[in-house]
């Protein structure tokens, strides 16, 4: 059994939860389409938490996201993990954004997977897939209706880039396009 | 708002969908070890047969290549599989444990579990370059040879030190034919051994000066069939194909020399086919020659007139034509 030390499972394990535990004010629901690698489809799903409550132009702010995208005839992943961003909003309601994400990765097999468990002796595997992390970054950009309509609500598009690693024993890159809708929970 | 962004989601979506026109589909994937490898059976089993596809590389990505094997989905079934650390295989097989052994084992593997799955068929398999190389490993290991019931194989070696030499003959010779004196001064000196070859052998120069002189002016990765299935059936950018080809290095800096199956290749005794397109200079028309003379009986030589190395693509038609002829069907 290798060594893990239980103070760094604990703050991990803080880091990814924190953003659900913030205070609501201010908290944004955001849910959107993701377009893995553009052609894959897929959800994306987050909280979004200003650091300060406050309406500036320069805001930052910390989230959990929660992703899925179907590769169909290959995998499908969940991508989830703590978000923390940086904003910047014009006064005609223009925004765009920059947003590191700490996400772990989840895939899972298209199809049955068969484990060759002795020379042709095969044994069904449920739920196979591949766990790994997915650190990654998105730049977007959108509009905000609270600006000029008063509405609670903005629209961003956004393209993130992450490397999963391990993957078969290296990395891959990955890189999606978002089309997002944020509404606002607690003005 | 609302209404038009789900409208625009639903539209964004149904353009992600791909139709698949295979009349028998699969998906599995084959864990052996620490390796997970993706596997599609594609096509129509009522032909009773199995094209069990060995890619090239090592590295390649066995799905890409689906639009060139439409023609024998609509007849027999195509089973598509990448090799470890090939593709999008996945897992987390170990570079540095690479062996031709260990990739004969997971072919061995496979052709099990797909006796297992598909009773009624009998299994050809079909290797392609590195895929022949892997090809004549299975087939001359243990009772391999028996698991199957032929084997056609594509522009690929039996040994490494005469399929060198091979090339050696085939840059100077076309070389000299188009005036590229600098790629014949570069080969011409070469005495190359069993012993020496791994140090004389600079892959990125050989390759260079192969290409310059026309040793596959026509690669299938061109192709916008090939880009298109790619995009959409590996789990890979182009960027991270790289990266994972790049874990065959202990391949090609090492196990390559080492490899040959000279005199396993003269005790097979199933029945196989040789396909060649004889343009070829990265596995010239004269290790196919010499294939055949090691072989038992009488093994028909197809050769494509208009191919380099991948006949499958620039004579698609003559290719699906003969690889049926060949599985009897």
């Amino acid at each position: 059994m290798p060594f893990v030390p239980c103070g760094l499972v604990k703050q991990i394990l803080f880091l990814l939860l924190m953003p659900l535990c913030m205070q609501a004010q201010g908290q944004w629901l955001k849910l959107g389409y993701r377009a893995e690698s553009l052609s894959r489809p897929g959800l994306a799903l987050a909280i979004e938490n200003p650091i300060r409550t406050s309406f500036k132009s320069w805001q930052s702010f910390v989230g959990f996201g929660l992703n899925y995208y179907l590769h169909r005839h290959n995998h499908q992943a969940v991508l989830f993990g703590p978000q923390l961003g940086l904003r910047y909003t014009h006064p005609s309601g223009i925004f765009g954004d920059l947003r590191l994400d700490l996400n772990l990765y989840r895939s899972f097999y298209a199809g049955t997977t068969y484990a060759a468990t002795s020379d042709g002796v095969f044994k069904k595997i449920p739920l196979a897939g591949q766990w790994g992390f997915a650190p990654g970054i998105q730049l977007s950009g959108g509009y905000d209706f609270r600006q000029h309509y008063q509405k609670p609500y903005r629209i961003s598009t956004g393209l993130s880039y992450y490397q999963q690693w391990p993957y078969s024993s290296s990395y891959r890159h990955g890189y999606a396009l978002d089309l997002t809708l944020h509404y606002l929970l607690q003005p | 708002m609302i209404r038009f962004s789900l409208l625009l989601l639903l539209l964004i979506g149904s353009l992600s969908c791909k139709k698949e026109p295979a009349a028998h589909s699969r998906d599995l994937t084959l864990r052996v070890g620490a390796a997970d490898m993706p596997v599609w059976v594609r096509g129509n089993a009522a032909g009773g047969r199995i094209v069990l596809f060995l890619h090239g590389g090592p590295g390649e990505c066995s799905y890409c290549l689906r639009p060139f094997f439409e023609g024998i989905e609509q007849n027999a079934l195509m089973v598509y599989w990448d090799q470890r650390l090939a593709g999008s295989s996945r897992g987390n097989a170990d570079p540095e444990a690479w062996s031709y052994a260990q990739h004969a084992n997971d072919l061995r593997q496979l052709v099990l579990l797909l006796k297992q799955l598909y009773p009624q068929q009998s299994i050809w398999l079909f290797g392609h370059s590195f895929g022949v190389e892997l090809g004549w490993e299975f087939l001359s290991t243990g009772d391999n040879a028996t698991l199957v019931a032929g084997f056609v194989a594509m522009n690929g070696t039996y040994a490494t030190l005469p399929w060198l030499k091979d090339v050696q003959r085939w840059v100077m010779r076309e070389g000299s034919s188009r005036g590229d004196s600098e790629a014949v001064a570069y080969f011409r000196p070469l005495t190359l051994t069993a012993e020496n070859a791994k140090q004389v052998v600079k892959w990125g120069e050989w390759y260079s000066r192969m290409f310059r002189v026309g040793a596959n002016p026509q690669w299938p990765s061109d192709d916008p069939a090939f880009v298109r299935q790619m995009k959409f059936s590996s789990a890979h950018s182009s960027l991270s194909q790289l990266t994972n080809t790049a874990q065959q290095d202990r391949y090609y800096n090492e196990l390559i020399f080492k490899f040959d199956r000279t005199a396993e290749l003269t005790r097979l005794e199933l029945p196989i086919r040789l396909f060649w397109g004889v343009n070829d200079g990265i596995v010239p028309l004269e290790t196919g020659l010499s294939t055949q003379a090691l072989l038992q009986g009488e093994v028909p030589l197809v050769r494509f007139s208009n191919s380099w190395h991948s006949a499958f693509h620039t004579e698609n038609e003559k290719f699906t034509r003969e690889l049926l002829k060949a599985i009897g069907l």
